[in-house]
């Protein structure tokens, strides 16, 4: 048997890895996604002051933190039983729709990007950011830039700082906005509105109008019937900071709808002993092994799982292509792996439409931003969406709360079944017996996965030594019979 | 000269704060008004911002070379690091590639860049701790960095072993 190995350590400790198992003959046997555990978060966890936790949690990732620190503040809300006034919930969802603007627009031109941009094929030494600006131009390459700079602008202003956050506390938040602060996020609202427009008009260009890339798409090797997962408002459309969390069945219809105290009810792990990461399902289908469809509990979170689990966007512009997309892909719901990057860029929009609409809003001003909390603490859920998926944060506390038990289900857990599934058959469908194994195809196979944005509990910055990517082909010895 | 002394990692992951608690030290440390100090915990590509504007650039992090003794300094510079221009993850964003994409447009990137990278020996544990030869490391680290700063250049006669 020979194992191929995708490796893509960033750093050299290691971050999830692909292993592919090749038998005899030279056909896929089977694959495994692995991540390491980072260990005693929960250890770490107990006994802490509860308030603690939107400050502790958002340092586990170095990616989205602000992702951690929300829904730990929206578990805060719940344990000590508050509910911020309404400014202060508009304050959170606006420093929250700034976030999903950089981190979307991140991961659409510096990590898909190259795929689509330079090509799946394209030699490594281009396949990157670089050769993205090189090719899309420095004026639009400067826009994602300034982009990016200018929206953690508005989290530092909000946050005090640009990376981790001070600012959600229990029953509200730590800052508001003045008048004058209010005319610059304004303005940096309406510009990240049209960067996110020039960008949907960059994927239909690119992507859209190339017909090799829309069959790529549109291919059974990148294609999988499963249930999707996202938050909701109260007429089911896309929310990212609050809301219902609602299931859809692969055939779109509503399967579930809960409330963020109820997910026990609805959602298991499942332990695989080649793994550290869980593997959670919908407990009342049940987990039937790594396969799609109806009667397998699988399900997926990220962009494409929470336009398939609403019934639209809540913002004008948003819905038009939310239309545009199940016109264009054939319905709802769509279960094509690679239009992630679609529905990524309309969610991009969405938030960028969201932070005009919450930075033009008159109560946005307000400094009835906190309400403090006199009940006793005991146990709360919150959940947000992350830009990978579905977040779930759950204390249980004393009742001076302190921490006694601390559990989280982060988003790239929601899709690791899914991403599991989705290696393996894009590497069936790619790897054929004499075919040879080129660097481009094991890309290929790892767009499969890259299209979930998947975060290793990435909370390590370690500087990275050399390849990102390594891949190690084994004869049934274990001996390294290739390398690339 | 315009100097930044740039921390990097994780406060809450045993030995990959060591770069934070160097530059917490330095904190404490009378040094030169031209000299910035700071410390983040992001990584990748939100460096860029950090590193504007500086002629000379000194990075401290944590390290975990296959061959490396716990608590081991290294001290490297950008050319030391192969350009891997593989992006897989969201951070997935090596160094040399920050550097390029900074003069790309047209933004000021340090003429001078050191790294100072410190062997961890634990990574994967949540914890507020370092391991005792990586704190050992941060003390000697600390004293190099200080050394180099005033001394302008010539790394050999500040190496602390």
């Amino acid at each position: 048997m020979k194992k191929i190995t995708i490796d893509p350590v960033t750093r050299l400790e290691g971050h999830g890895k692909i292993e592919i198992f090749l038998n005899d003959s030279g056909e896929v046997a089977n694959s495994y996604f692995q991540v390491p555990e980072l260990r005693g978060f929960e250890k770490f966890a107990e006994g802490r002051p509860a308030e603690e936790m939107p400050q502790i949690t958002q340092r586990i990732c170095g990616v989205c933190p602000e992702a951690h620190h929300m829904a730990s503040s929206k578990t805060l809300d719940a344990l000590f039983h508050t509910e911020p006034p309404s400014a202060a919930k508009k304050l959170r969802e606006l420093l929250y729709s700034s976030f999903f603007v950089t981190d979307h627009a991140t991961h659409f031109y510096i990590l898909a990007g190259p795929d689509f941009v330079m090509g799946p094929d394209a030699p490594v030494a281009e396949r990157n950011i670089l050769g993205v600006i090189k090719k899309v131009g420095l004026e639009l390459g400067g826009a994602v830039i300034k982009t990016r700079m200018r929206n953690h602008h508005i989290i530092q202003m909000l946050g005090g700082r640009a990376v981790h956050p001070v600012f959600g506390l229990p029953g509200g938040v730590s800052k508001g906005l003045n008048a004058d602060e209010q005319k610059e996020v304004q303005e940096i609202a309406r510009d990240s509105l049209e960067f996110a427009k020039l960008s949907m008009k960059v994927f239909e260009d690119i992507v859209l109008a190339n017909k090799a890339y829309v069959d790529l798409i549109l291919s059974d090797t990148f294609t999988h019937k499963t249930y999707y997962m996202g938050l909701v408002d109260e007429k089911n459309r896309v929310n990212f900071y609050d809301g219902k969390v609602r299931v859809v069945d692969p055939e779109g219809k509503e399967y579930v709808k809960f409330a963020p105290a109820d997910y026990l009810k609805h959602v298991a792990e499942h332990v695989e002993p080649w793994s550290y990461i869980k593997f959670p399902f919908l407990k009342n289908v049940g987990w039937k092994g790594f396969v799609d469809g109806k009667d397998s509990g699988i399900l997926r979170a990220a962009p494409l799982a929470r336009l398939n689990a609403a019934d639209g966007m809540a913002t004008p512009l948003a819905q038009e292509y939310y239309q545009k997309f199940y016109a264009t892909l054939g319905g709802k719901p769509v279960h094509h792996t690679l239009a992630t990057h679609w529905a990524r860029l309309i969610e991009m929009l969405y938030a960028a439409e969201r932070l005009v609409e919450l930075s033009g809003d008159p109560e946005i001003t307000s400094t009835d931003i906190r309400k403090i909390p006199t009940a006793t603490p005991d146990e709360g859920v919150g959940i947000v969406e992350a830009p990978r998926g579905t977040l779930i944060h759950h204390y249980i506390t004393d009742s001076r709360g302190i921490i006694q038990k601390a559990n989280l289900i982060v988003a790239t857990v929601f899709n690791s079944a899914a991403i599991n599934m989705s290696v393996k058959k894009a590497a069936m469908g790619l790897i054929k017996p004499g075919k040879e194994i080129t660097e481009g195809l094991l890309n290929r196979i790892e767009m499969a996965w890259r299209a979930y944005d998947p975060c290793f509990a990435c909370a390590t910055h370690s500087i990275s030594g050399r390849s990102f990517l390594e891949v190690i082909i084994r004869d049934s010895q274990g001996n390294v019979i290739k390398k690339l | 000269m315009k100097t930044l002394v740039l921390g990097l990692g994780n406060s809450i992951l045993t030995d990959d704060a060591a770069g934070l608690r160097v530059v917490d030290e330095l904190k404490n440390l009378p040094l030169n008004p031209d000299i910035t100090i700071e410390r983040t915990e992001a990584g990748g590509i939100n460096l860029l911002e950090y590193l504007e504007g500086y002629d000379r650039t000194i990075i401290v992090d944590s390290v975990q070379l296959p061959k490396g003794k716990p608590g081991q300094i290294y001290r490297l510079q950008p050319e030391d690091l192969p350009a891997t221009r593989y992006t897989g993850l969201t951070h997935g964003i090596d160094f040399p590639t920050i550097l390029e994409l900074g003069k790309m447009f047209g933004m000021k990137m340090p003429a001078e860049i050191w790294i100072f990278a410190i062997q961890a020996q634990d990574v994967l544990t949540i914890g507020e701790k370092c391991t005792p030869a990586v704190a050992e490391a941060i003390m000697l680290c600390t004293r190099e960095i200080v050394c180099l700063l005033n001394a302008g250049s010539g790394l050999e006669s500040c190496k602390s072993g």
